[in-house]
């Protein structure tokens, strides 16, 4: 249910921006990768992305997207601890840890700059920023014999800013990109959850 | 209004990253540990970080067991990280078994354990005590008082005292902690980690003490008794100086 609405989703983005004059569609293939406590869990991962970008319009231009990641766990059963408190005197419960799925769906949208100066160069780099809202699915299981044997299955909103250094090329009516991103955002009500990605993408202009 | 958004994004995202190690394992830390046999039948247990591993160490540990595919929290000691990774064993060990020692770090990201150091014939080597005095007794000058009370053991915030009596000697022992084999000393006061042993007298009618800097021989004998034997101290009233010998056993 959950990639079906997606698929959907990113038709109707696809379809609903390439209405708009001027404008163009891209898709993109990127790789994530995880950093801070989040890359601690997850490994990187090969996904799409799929969106709107319009033209460099005196030096700015709007974007929006839909991108989605599945991560896998970087290693099969984490260390957990466990402490409990009997009599006043804390011990330690050696446990296990597991994240089985890890999944992000990301809606994000915000400028690119490029000096005007590369108006009539096909090679232009440009500097982007973004604010990203979208949903996380984990399911992690926590087992520890002493104290908690947990299986979650659970969602949280996830909202965020990305920026992006990258470079295109133009062609007449399309072009491709080549540009590096960072995520920084908050997972309600898990923790904070950040990422780089490389991203190779190919526009068309409608 | 654009431009601020777009520099103040750019500069949050970029200055937070912080990128992922590229090996799990290193976010732990990683530990070895030694085990040895003291001469008291203690076990003095030490750990070392090999490397430190990510994020802030939360505590580190000890545990022990006879099994040898024991689940950690058995015989567990947890120690703070501001402290030493070391830690002595001081209960009765059964010198016919083998026991598995271990020692575990945990930090933000989680734990890990070190190697497993086996030991068996853990007991004490014992002290000899160079006289022969009559079993439970005090023997002041000539004359031997046997010993026919023993009160039980009496705990201190950072002491514990035995009293023993007999027909004419109430004789006090203070120690820093219940008694292991070894040699203490007779002192005014106790020092914290020294082997060191307070004894007070009484006849009765004049209280006083053991000389200082005499030797008091223990032995442990199991889990619920020691043996305590004194050869050479004297006991001082008013002018007076008698010679103190005793040879005791009692209950922890």
């Amino acid at each position: 249910m959950f990639f079906k609405n997606k698929i959907f989703f990113v038709l109707f983005l696809v379809l609903f921006f390439s209405n708009f004059a001027n404008a163009q569609i891209y898709a993109k293939v990127l790789q994530f990768r995880p950093t801070g406590d989040f890359g601690f869990i997850a490994e990187k991962t090969i996904s799409g992305e799929v969106g709107y970008l319009e033209e460099f319009d005196s030096p700015f231009r709007a974007r929006a997207y839909v991108n989605f990641a599945s991560f896998k766990s970087r290693m099969e059963i984490f260390p957990g601890v466990g402490y409990s408190n009997i009599e006043g005197t804390n011990k330690f419960y050696p446990g296990e840890n597991q994240y089985r799925t890890l999944m992000n769906l990301i809606l994000g949208g915000g400028y690119d700059f490029s000096p005007e100066f590369f108006d009539d160069f096909a090679l232009r780099p440009y500097i982007g920023a973004d604010l990203n809202i979208g949903f996380h699915v984990r399911e992690t299981k926590f087992y520890n014999p002493a104290i908690s044997d947990v299986t979650e299955t659970g969602g949280g909103a996830i909202g965020g800013i990305k920026g992006r250094i990258g470079i295109q090329y133009a062609f007449e009516n399309s072009g491709f990109f080549i540009d590096i991103a960072r995520t920084y955002g908050i997972i309600v009500p898990y923790s904070f959850v950040s990422y780089n990605d490389v991203g190779l993408g190919f526009y068309y202009f409608f | 209004m654009k431009a601020y958004f777009l520099f103040i994004v750019l500069f949050l995202t970029f200055s937070s990253c912080k990128k992922a190690l590229k090996n799990v394992e290193d976010y732990f830390p990683e530990i070895t540990m030694t085990a040895e046999i003291q001469d008291d039948g203690t076990v003095l247990v030490k750990g070392q970080f090999v490397k430190n591993g990510e994020g802030a160490l939360e505590n580190f540990g000890f545990s022990f067991s006879k099994d040898p595919d024991w689940y950690i929290s058995e015989n567990q000691i947890l120690l703070s990280p501001t402290g030493d990774f070391s830690f002595v064993y001081d209960q009765p060990f059964d010198p016919n078994s083998t026991y598995y020692f271990r020692a575990f770090a945990i930090n933000y990201y989680g734990y890990s354990m070190s190697n497993i150091v086996e030991l068996s014939d853990i007991k004490a080597v014992p002290v000899i005590a160079p006289c022969t005095v009559t079993p439970n007794s005090f023997k002041i000058n000539t004359t031997t008082n046997y010993i026919s009370n023993f009160q039980p053991a009496s705990y201190g915030f950072d002491y514990v005292e035995y009293q023993s009596s007999g027909s004419s000697v109430f004789a006090t022992f203070k120690f820093n902690s219940p008694p292991l084999t070894g040699i203490y000393t007779t002192k005014q006061y106790l020092s914290e980690g020294e082997k060191d042993v307070v004894v007070t007298l009484s006849n009765g009618f004049d209280n006083g003490h053991l000389s200082y800097e005499k030797s008091v021989y223990v032995n442990r004998i199991d889990s619920t008794s020691f043996k305590v034997e004194i050869c050479d101290a004297t006991w001082k009233i008013g002018s007076a100086t008698f010679d103190v010998k005793c040879n005791f056993t009692r209950s922890y």
